[in-house]
């Protein structure tokens, strides 16, 4: 749910190019850093390329030009544990069952939506024990909120948060001294499985407000008409 | 086949008979035969020519009733002519021939169907892989110019974009609908877990109609497929979408478990659907004044919906008040997996 400082490598295994450069480029604002490979020989030499970069995490297309995700995973599969995600167009159960019996550790269908795959990418990282627990303290103008515990503190004053409260406080805290507009607010939300409308998220900022005038942090929160708010 | 049917269908054989009598009658009358002896020569005539009909009528009584069994307990009784069995009447003869020739026509014509079906199914399905590449792509470009600049235009396109997504598989649902029990693999699904995906999957739909989604369940399992399952979720929820209210619109959902089932609630407070078109959502094609005032329907989802159902062997009834809510109910049947130590270990 919150980032991570150590940065892992994810390897695009993928033959459309765009799709190539697009994935990295929002992998990387996802704080992973995104590896590719560019050209696909045989089954073997790409495993080779793959291998070469250390990866944390492999996303391999099944159909690939002149290789076979299915072999590149058993090759990789003779030589290391890095764990697998296949995708791939076609969702039928047994190219499901295939991928799986294979080796893979996940399965994922496009078009796959993006909160989709990064929920798949972080469930197998935390599954291998590759997810590196990052600090959960976050600090700005003296106040203090907490992710682990669910506080949000000023000096020795504190107030519990609410789920929604703390998404909606965490995404401002990542942000500080930029406007997050309402819509980015919603999205995080729903991200975090708290499907709310505009209304609601009022209602929410309101609440947040309260606390932060309990804990004698009054407006805090800037709110900037029509943009958004901010810290 | 009844002896009245039957004696009428023999009449002209019977009226030959009468006249060949009435022929005899004259004859020995003017050769001076007695009334007596003219009688008893009719009754013995009588009598003959009905023991004649009755054993006729028994033969082929027997015959038919036989071959009417036999296509009766037939899976394919297209395939009758083939089994007939040989008789010695040339009519008989005949006729089989006759039909053998004419299924055999039958035949060929349906394999050619089914060879066409298979290819035109083959062609869609490999044009719905071919689809998702660019759509991938373009949902791609579409999140990351987003972060880099918000733009309301962008946002649309992401909308715009999960709709022909929808669409797309809507068509690859419907290819592959026949043949469901090909392409299904039957786990222990987590329900609320599929519902989320369901969500997430519609969101930015729910999010321009500036709708909340209350999911009010805990984990619980099911047996189903998770692809046909999420694509059923994916319907109701469209419909939710589709015929919402312009303000506050909510779905909520929620779940009951019973014996050896799960029931799952989809429910929200859009238009709702009149009571006497309520029967016939189910049916393809099916619009009702909802579907015609305004918002585009096909009647095809709920009717892909209704028969994926039936297949997977889950219930599905909607229940609804006119102006204030509908609710969609699911029954699945609950997870028994565990008795026989089969689990979905690669779901995350």
């Amino acid at each position: 749910m919150f980032g991570k400082n150590y940065v892992q490598r994810i390897m695009i295994v993928e033959d459309d190019e765009l799709i190539r450069k697009e994935l990295s480029r929002f992998l990387t604002y996802e704080g992973y850093e995104a590896v590719c490979i560019e050209k696909f020989e045989n089954d073997f030499q790409t495993a080779e390329s793959i291998l070469q970069e250390t990866p944390d995490l492999v996303l391999l297309d099944v159909s690939l030009p002149g290789c076979d995700g299915l072999f590149i995973c058993d090759e990789l599969r003779r030589r290391s544990d890095v764990p697998i995600i296949f995708v791939t167009g076609n969702n039928t159960s047994l190219d499901e069952l295939n991928c799986m019996m294979r080796g893979g550790d996940d399965f994922i269908a496009k078009p796959y939506q993006l909160p989709i795959l990064l929920a798949h990418i972080r469930a197998v990282l935390r599954r291998s024990g590759k997810e590196k627990q990052s600090s959960s303290v976050r600090h700005y103008k003296g106040v203090t909120l907490d992710l682990a515990s669910g506080m949000i503190e000023k000096g020795d004053k504190k107030q519990i948060l609410t789920r929604n409260e703390l998404v909606i406080l965490y995404e401002l805290f990542q942000d500080q001294g930029k406007i997050v507009s309402r819509t980015k607010l919603i999205d995080r939300l729903w991200d975090n499985e708290i499907f709310i409308d505009d209304n609601t998220l009022s209602v929410n900022i309101t609440r947040i407000r309260a606390k932060l005038d309990e804990i004698g942090a009054e407006d805090f929160i800037e709110t900037r008409r029509g943009l958004g708010y901010m810290i | 086949m009844r002896f009245g049917t039957y004696i009428k269908d023999k009449m002209g054989w019977i009226l030959l008979n009468g006249m060949g009598m009435l022929l005899l009658f004259a004859f020995l009358l003017a050769m001076g035969n007695s009334l007596s002896a003219i009688a008893l020569i009719f009754l013995a005539w009588g009598v003959i020519l009905a023991c004649g009909l009755i054993v006729q009528f028994q033969s082929r009584k027997k015959y038919f009733d036989r071959m009417e069994s036999m296509i009766e307990e037939m899976d394919q009784p297209l395939l009758f002519a083939e089994l007939m069995e040989p008789s010695w009447r040339l009519e008989d003869r005949v006729y089989r021939e006759l039909l053998r020739r004419s299924n055999k026509a039958v035949l060929e014509e349906i394999r050619r169907k089914e060879d066409e079906q298979r290819e035109y199914k083959e062609f869609i399905e490999s044009w719905v892989h071919e689809a998702k590449n660019p759509i991938t792509a373009m949902e791609l470009l579409c999140e990351n110019m987003e972060r880099e600049r918000e733009q309301p235009q962008i946002r649309r396109m992401r909308l715009e974009l999960s709709k022909v997504e929808g669409q797309v598989d809507k068509v690859l649902y419907y290819a592959r609908m026949e043949q469901v029990w090909k392409d299904y693999l039957i786990a222990r699904t987590d329900l609320r877990k599929l519902v989320l995906r369901a969500v997430q999957k519609n969101r930015l739909a729910f999010q321009d109609r500036k709708m909340q989604v209350k999911i009010e369940m805990e984990p619980c399992f099911v047996s189903t497929d998770e692809k046909w399952g999420l694509f059923i979720l994916d319907q109701i929820f469209l419909n939710c979408i589709k015929y919402s209210r312009d303000e506050n619109g909510c779905v909520r959902i929620f779940s009951e478990t019973g014996k050896n089932k799960v029931k799952l609630c989809v429910e929200d407070n859009g238009i709702g659907i009149r009571p006497e078109e309520l029967g016939r959502v189910f049916e393809k094609g099916f619009c009702g004044t909802n579907g015609r005032s305004g918002r585009y329907s096909t009647g095809i989802g709920l009717y892909l919906t209704k028969k994926l159902c039936d297949r997977l062997g889950m219930g599905i009834h909607i229940e609804s008040e006119y102006g204030q809510y509908t609710r969609v109910w699911l029954q699945f049947p609950e997870s028994d997996f565990q008795k026989i130590g089969w689990e979905k270990t690669f779901q995350n």
